[in-house]
């Protein structure tokens, strides 16, 4: 029947191409859904993965950075500086805010930088200067590219005018842009004096990142010091946690919609087999057979669906991305993982109509017709 | 012609039924999407006019409330209320701030007010009136498995919640209300810096107009005397946080739907395919009658209009009922799916893809070759 099962599933190729077709695209919904979140989540931690810091200290109480709030002292810098262990230590003042070039806003990380700050920086450009001074801003190429900014143009944040001196890469986002200016420059915008948001920490060589952090909060009065691994995943895992319920309620609407396609498939297969059916339980075949065979075709056409899903994302990805500069997608192992998990539970779902057909089917209509 | 297609959709009670909802999920879909596009602009756009001021002052060049950082001096509610038609200038602060328990962590935006611009619509409790009490948006409620008198701790800090609100989330963001006195404390007691002026104390300033004033009027007067600040109405306002979410939004929304879209296409197809190619022989014989392929083609076109107009309906329904209970389980949510703009797009969508859909059926009823019927093929 295992035979059958398949051949009956190609005699229509067309037909089987487009439930194939139909099923993928409801699959390619929930990766497409799943990309976005993926994407958005690596872009979120680009800035923190991309600072060579050792460690990250901030406010007591916080311990991340994206979206988060966190104020410390600037004297607390030379603090940190002064535990052993500590090779250097840059502070950086940080506010989310929308920045605007001409007619385009923007939601935007801004981050302060002391002069000479290199390391908490932009870590690649694409043109111009990396580290801004006074009055100046670095922006992502991508949104210069989306505004139709160029070199010396001026960018907004507030009241503030800044022109335009470098582009860089890898800083853009929907979710967090980073925009770079001068510290001075951002204290004024925020009216701020004396205070960082976070203390970039390098460690001395040989020293553990994880010891030194339990070692500046236990000298350091009321900061938090995370080790930069866990700092980065804090953050990602944050981002993450944001698209759970999202992400869960398009992979139950997508594979809902892909059961409905994969049962509808092969409804139409056993009522065009119908004849096909009744001889072959005339013949004595068993109807465990027969709804192992239909169980054996949503199976099949769910397998298809989800790999021709896959290969659809994993081409169109790279295409939005350079359409949509502003839609960061990342196709992952783990939500392929997860979909053809749900795909398991649909192709049984699927086949389960279809085999209640099956087994109405009555041996002698054989005769009838 | 229609009596042929109605036939057809009886012939076969349970297929009908099944094509019928195949195609009434897609279009469930279609407005779930485009439901939970409408329902974050509606988010942000109520975030701004549920604080319910006739004039809202933003620091000088800020020109949005959510997502945008504005930090006014603490002497411009003073300079404000000296504005002649204010009767009063209430502050309002927003903090973007971290929410973590149980290894979860939710970014939230607190709202610190006084006396105007707190919590509009509470699902239970009270709004905070007594020190350290805080109300919490309902989705951080449900996240958080948190009550009212529960605590909650944010940067080392303990509030208690007072009260739990409804609609009070934009952004992807849950919304937390406190009160002055709590934000100082909440200032002193993580030891922030020694000097409290450095931080921010002021985002907003929510104008109260004297009876009869005219609000653009006093908007250009409340300019000359605060240059530190820009003044909105708040329609203006929303609709600039409204045009950010629809930047910001708008193609990943658009991505989906049109994916959407696609889907919706291929259904109708492999619906009218599988009905056609089942239909062969019968349509065999009506083409050995005398009927014209282009006659029979129009069928299909009609049986596919009929079949997605008669799935609008539940779709539409559907889409309702998806939406509840989205936002049920997920209340940071709000999904508005019959929105008029969006449905009536729907819909026109969905009778324009089930033409498209029918396009394959029709050519293989061309190809369909009446001499093969007697043939027994």
């Amino acid at each position: 029947m295992w035979y059958w099962g398949f051949k009956s599933l190609l005699s229509q190729p067309l037909a089987l191409l487009a439930s194939v077709l139909a099923a993928a695209a409801a699959f390619l919904l929930v990766l497409l859904f799943e990309a976005v979140y993926a994407g958005e989540s690596r872009q979120i931690v680009a800035y923190v993965e991309n600072s060579p810091a050792d460690v990250w200290v901030m406010q007591r109480g916080v311990s991340n950075m994206h979206m988060a709030t966190s104020y410390v002292s600037d004297w607390k810098a030379t603090e940190v500086a002064r535990v052993a262990g500590v090779a250097r230590v840059d502070g950086i003042l940080y506010l989310n805010t929308v920045v605007a070039a001409g007619s385009a806003r923007w939601f935007a990380y801004v981050v302060g930088l002391d002069p000479g700050a290199t390391r908490a920086g932009p870590w690649a450009m694409a043109s111009g200067r990396a580290l801004p001074r006074a009055g100046e801003a670095v922006v992502p190429e991508a949104f210069a590219a989306m505004s139709g900014l160029r070199l010396g143009d001026p960018l907004r944040i507030a009241d503030g005018e800044f022109a335009v001196v470098g582009f860089s890469k890898g800083t853009f986002s929907m979710a967090n842009s980073v925009i770079f200016v001068a510290r001075t420059d951002l204290e004024d915008l925020m009216s701020s004096l004396d205070i960082l948001s976070f203390l970039l920490v390098e460690a001395e060589s040989g020293v553990d990142a994880a010891a030194l952090a339990a070692r500046i909060e236990r000298q350091v009065d009321k900061v938090t010091a995370v080790p930069a691994r866990q700092f980065v995943s804090n953050d990602r895992r944050m981002a993450m946690q944001m698209g759970v319920e999202t992400i869960a309620l398009m992979t139950v609407i997508g594979g809902a919609l892909a059961t409905l396609l994969v049962a509808f498939t092969c409804y139409s297969l056993v009522a065009r087999q119908r004849r096909e059916l009744a001889v072959a339980k005339a013949l004595g075949v068993r109807s465990g057979a027969l709804y192992a065979a239909v169980m054996a075709q949503a199976g099949a056409v769910t397998v298809a669906s989800l790999a021709l899903a896959t290969l659809l994302a994993a081409a169109v990805i790279p295409v939005v991305a350079s359409l949509v500069p502003q839609v960061s997608l990342a196709l992952t192992g783990q939500s392929v993982a997860r979909l053809a998990a749900a795909g398991v539970v649909v192709a049984v779902l699927a086949g389960l109509w279809p085999a209640r057909q099956v087994a109405r089917v009555d041996p002698a209509s054989v005769f009838q017709s | 012609m229609l009596k042929l297609v109605w036939r057809q959709f009886w012939l076969d009670p349970a297929r009908t039924l099944f094509t019928a909802a195949a195609v009434a999920a897609v279009v469930a879909v279609i407005l779930v999407l485009e439901g939970f596009d409408q329902g974050l602009l509606r988010q942000l756009r109520d975030a701004v006019l549920q604080r319910r001021a006739d004039l809202i002052v933003t620091q000088a060049g800020v020109s949005n409330m959510i997502a945008a950082r504005s930090i006014l001096p603490q002497f411009a509610r003073a300079e404000v209320e000296a504005v002649p038609g204010v009767a009063g200038a209430h502050p309002l602060t927003g903090i973007p701030l971290i929410y973590g328990s149980h290894d979860r962590r939710t970014p939230i935006f607190l709202w610190v007010y006084q006396t105007a611009g707190g919590p509009q619509r509470l699902h239970a409790g009270h709004p905070p009136t007594a020190p350290r009490e805080i109300v919490v948006d309902r989705s951080l409620a449900v996240k958080h498995v948190l009550d009212v008198g529960d605590p909650l701790v944010i940067s080392d800090f303990e509030f208690r919640i007072s009260g739990i609100a409804d609609d009070a989330a934009a952004f992807f963001t849950p919304f937390a209300f406190a009160r002055y006195d709590d934000l100082i404390d909440f200032y002193f007691e993580s030891d922030v810096a020694a000097d409290l002026s450095s931080f921010p104390l002021l985002s907003f300033l929510l104008v109260e107009l004297d009876a009869g004033a005219a609000g653009p009027v006093v908007a250009a007067r409340i300019e000359a005397a605060v240059p530190a600040g820009d003044v909105h109405l708040p329609g203006d306002l929303a609709a600039l946080d409204e045009a950010l979410g629809r930047t910001l939004f708008g193609p990943i929304m658009r991505l989906l739907v049109a994916v959407a879209y696609v889907i919706g296409v291929l259904v109708l197809a492999i619906i009218l395919f599988a009905a056609v190619s089942a239909r062969r022989r019968e349509h065999g014989v009506l083409k050995a009658l005398g009927f014209s392929s282009r006659f029979l083609g129009g069928t299909v076109v009609v049986e596919a209009l009929l079949l997605t107009a008669l799935a609008l309906p539940v779709g539409i329904a559907l889409a309702l009922g998806l939406s509840r209970a989205i936002e049920m389980l997920a209340p940071l949510y709000l999904i508005l799916p019959v929105e008029p703009a969006p449905l009536f797009r729907t819909l026109v969508a969905c009778l324009a893809f089930s033409v498209l859909g029918a396009v394959l059926p029709v050519r293989l009823i061309a190809h369909v070759d009446p001499s093969r019927v007697f043939g027994g093929t």
